[in-house]
């Protein structure tokens, strides 16, 4: 059907097709259209005049003004280090009491050392740094290997059991698994040391047998690295087991489990990620938590 | 709906499906080990239901001539269907993932419902499923009206129908189980790209037979539209999915590409899925039902024209500005942001069009909620069109990117402009094919259109606010020139956003439950009325007869 016809609505004449009903008009396209194509077409030309565009063979057209993004990021990133390389040689220079001295750099600790603390430690230890189960908290008053910043700047520069040549070892073995110990054998170390720890204990007809093996037991296998005394030793990171804080858990069955497969707990090392001074906001600032 | 088929096309569509039968048991047998042959045993229970159907209809009586006569809609009917299906089960778990951002432990603990298992289930379930069964059948509802030909056989709807949905099927059960090649809107594995090369082939094939028939002496718009869809969904997801299996018992794959050529290939594949699938076609669906519902000529040809083709050449280069600032060689980026610029005017023009037909209708969109769909779909496309070149431009993706304003940008697309256009059209569609006076109940529609409009603006608004919210914290020094916020930081400032998001998904949702039981209770009612008066000679009004059919 070729029928052209005028549209009493707009005055414009119709193309003369038709599809099912459906018509067109001839409208001529409006003037501002073409304008604003044009303007869009200006501005894409002209960004490619400026700016690195057109590939041609194995280069490309570098655009007049010369701008390259990764030169671009380099210059950014030497200001911004230019800015702040004063402060952070304050706070590099300072030894750890200075810095709790120090108003200015103490906020730095709050501002900086919270930012980063969320960024890079809130994933295992929280965000209030409160900890998780298998993950040590570090605002209560138990440490592992001392709550002195310089011990753990340095836990932070190497980690513990992690891949860094230096890191700190501290590996409770997996007596159950490696035959060392029979489960009756563990199941009386538990006994006791859950009875040290004053956790309740089942009362049971030969509990006083019981714990004195398990008391025999933690003598010839524990005592060596948790000491007669149960309380641990921060200088090879074991934790005392009569402080009330309990990393792997309380109950019976964590206990046993923690003796029978050993715990193999990982902080990585964050020497290659953060930089010294960033380690030092970090130790300081994991201390003030609580 | 079988009795249809003569007795040629029911033993051509048993051997089909006995094939596909065929290769689903076959790749059970030789991949027993591997999780392929979960999908070998779907795809073969899959086609033994429709054998079973066939087997069923096997001896019915050869159908009449006269259905020559008429245009052949059987398809259409049950991709409406389908479409609805998978839109309330894709804005489902939609809904779902975007309360797990607020509440990220809504997963149940377990594996299959982590957030990156079931957010592909979410994409392809609303974009393949729900937007590629409306293209599917609306195109073959609009192919036939606009060239007055019947489509040239009854068997290739179907296996393009049954086909594509078995590819939907497969992909959304293979996310949960870990089968994914992820790649971002392409995460089905290799076995499934082939099949639906075939099916989307014999999906073209159909539709230029269609077109070959035509009995107008021009292709209209709307064509243009649905045959770019069809034939550029072809090509990119042919070579965005080029990839070497491990083995044919096995679901693993590897692309041919790596590296920032692999990225490159994937935001070539994104960025023209967006234009030539999410908006292409969509496209063809606003060239026919808009000026068909509302009595009026398009406003101008020669911006249909401009638009047209400013968009099929244009939009192919813009996919870089997806990777501004990274390792993609600048020149790249910048030929992107060129590209992406220039692509304004030719979609404003699209979505003028559609605005400037409507006046002389305009009483009409203010009184009918199925045009009033059709235009807000009109104004979001203008919208979003405008606010993707927008963040195409460097220093404004700058703040925008990997924040959630692109996650707001895409769902300005998907809930106000193909979701709308979607609605709009089968809201007319549904009457017209099954003979009735209108939907089943006006005041369903209605509230539907406001539910669905104000879901889609508390999401946008929320999201827009979210992103730059994301994008201003994460660039905000202090005096040492040190960040201000971390991360978390950042994710705690989401919280309320990311409520109001799931609020808005969820009204967006109900609509969508309400646009199937109203296409559903329409369905019913008619053949209700079907069986008590002649209703064809009311369809006549809407449809011009197939012309040329042939007389036998």
């Amino acid at each position: 059907m070729s029928l052209i016809e005028r549209d009493n609505h707009s005055g414009y004449t119709t193309t003369g097709h038709e599809w099912n009903g459906i018509k067109e008009l001839n409208t001529p396209i409006p003037r501002i259209v073409l304008i604003c194509l044009a303007g869009t077409f200006l501005f894409a030309v002209t960004y490619w005049y400026l700016m690195p565009s057109w590939p041609l063979g194995d280069r490309f057209y570098p655009g007049k003004l010369g701008i390259d993004q990764r030169t671009t990021l380099a210059e950014q990133t030497r200001e911004a280090d230019k800015l702040k390389r004063s402060w952070i040689q304050s706070v590099e220079a300072a030894d750890f009491e200075a810095i709790y001295f120090d108003n200015a750099l103490m906020a730095a600790v709050n501002d900086s050392g919270a930012r980063l603390f969320e960024d890079n430690c809130s994933m295992c230890h929280g965000r209030l740094g409160v900890g998780n189960l298998s993950y040590p908290s570090l605002a209560d008053e138990s440490w592992l290997w001392g709550d002195d910043p310089t011990v753990i700047y340095e836990t932070l520069r190497v980690g513990i059991n992690s891949e860094h040549p230096e890191s700190r070892n501290a590996i409770m073995p997996a007596f159950g698994q490696m035959g060392v110990l029979d489960a009756g054998t563990i199941d009386d170390v538990v006994t006791y040391v859950r009875t040290e720890a004053r956790l309740p204990v089942l009362r049971t007809r030969d509990a006083s047998k019981r714990l004195k093996a398990g008391q025999a037991t933690y003598k010839l296998a524990c005592s060596g690295c948790h000491g007669t005394d149960l309380k641990g030793n921060q200088s090879i990171g074991t934790p005392n087991l009569v402080d009330r804080y309990w990393l792997y858990g309380s109950d019976k069955d964590s206990v046993f489990e923690s003796i029978w497969s050993g715990r193999q707990g990982h902080m990585p090392s964050w020497e290659a990620r953060l930089e010294p001074y960033e380690r030092k906001l970090l130790a300081v600032y994991t201390t003030t938590l609580d | 709906m079988l009795a249809q088929l003569s007795f040629r096309e029911r033993n051509l569509a048993l051997c089909a499906a006995g094939l596909v039968m065929l290769v689903g048991l076959l790749v059970t047998a030789v991949g027993w080990q591997d999780l392929i042959a979960v999908h070998g045993v779907i795809a073969a229970l899959y086609t033994a239901g429709i054998i079973a159907l066939l087997l069923k209809h096997r001896k019915a009586p050869a159908p009449s001539p006269e259905r020559l006569k008429e245009y052949y809609d059987d398809p259409t009917k049950i991709g409406i269907l389908l479409c609805l299906v998978w839109g309330v089960f894709g804005m489902a778990v939609g809904d779902w993932i975007a309360w797990l951002m607020a509440y990220p432990d809504a997963t149940f603990d377990a594996a299959w419902a982590s957030f990156g298992r079931i957010r592909p289930v979410h994409t392809t379930g609303v974009i393949f499923g729900f937007g590629g069964n409306a293209l599917i059948a609306t195109s073959l509802h609009v192919v036939q009206r606009t060239s007055r030909a019947r489509l040239p056989d009854q068997f290739s709807p179907w296996f393009v129908l049954l086909g594509y949905n078995l590819f939907c099927l497969l992909a959304v059960i293979g996310y949960p189980l870990g089968i994914t090649q992820s790649k971002e809107y392409a995460e089905p594995e290799w076995y499934l790209d082939i099949w639906l090369v075939i099916v989307w082939v014999a999906y073209l094939v159909l539709y230029l037979r269609t077109l070959a028939r035509r009995q107008e002496p021009h292709i209209y718009v709307a064509n243009w539209y649905y045959l770019a869809f069809i034939l550029v969904v072809a090509v990119l997801h042919t070579v965005n999915n080029l990839a070497v299996p491990i083995a044919v018992g096995s679901t693993k794959s590897y692309s041919l590409f790596s590296g920032v050529q692999d990225a490159m290939t994937q935001w070539w594949y994104g960025h023209n899925a967006v234009a030539f699938f999410l908006t292409a076609g969509f496209l063809g669906m606003l060239y026919y039902y808009l000026p068909k519902c509302a009595g009026r000529p398009i406003y101008s040809y020669r911006m249909s024209i401009i638009s047209f083709w400013g968009i099929t050449f244009m939009y192919m280069w813009a996919g870089s500005h997806h990777l501004h600032y990274t390792a993609l060689p600048q020149w790249v980026q910048t030929l992107g942001v060129g590209f992406s610029v220039m692509l304004i005017v030719p979609s404003w023009g699209s979505a003028a069009n559609a605005l400037l037909t409507l006046n002389g209708a305009w009483h009409r969109v203010r009184d009918d909620a199925t045009l009033r769909f059709m235009m807000v779909a009109a104004v979001f496309y203008g919208l979003s069109t405008f606010e993707g070149s927008f963040m195409a431009i460097r220093p404004v993706n700058s703040l925008s990117h990997y924040t959630d304003w692109t996650v707001g940008h895409v769902h300005s697309g998907a809930l106000g402009w193909v979701a709308f256009i979607v609605f709009g059209s089968i809201y007319s569609l549904v009457p017209w094919l099954y003979k009735c006076k209108g939907m089943y109940s006006k005041y369903l529609v209605e509230i539907h259109f406001w539910l669905a409009l104000s879901g889609t603006l508390i999401y946008l608004i929320s999201l827009w606010n979210a992103g730059i919210t994301q994008g201003l914290m994460w660039r905000t020094y202090n005096e040492s020139g040190e960040l201000t916020y971390s991360f978390l930081d950042s994710m705690i400032a989401m919280k309320p956003y990311y409520i109001a998001r799931g609020i808005g998904g969820f009204l967006f949702l109900t609509g969508a439950c309400l646009a199937l039981l109203n296409v559903v209770m329409t369905i019913k009612q008619a053949s209700r009325e079907s069986s008590r008066s002649d209703a064809s000679t009311r369809a006549a009004a809407v449809d011009l007869p197939v012309a040329g059919a042939p007389q036998s």
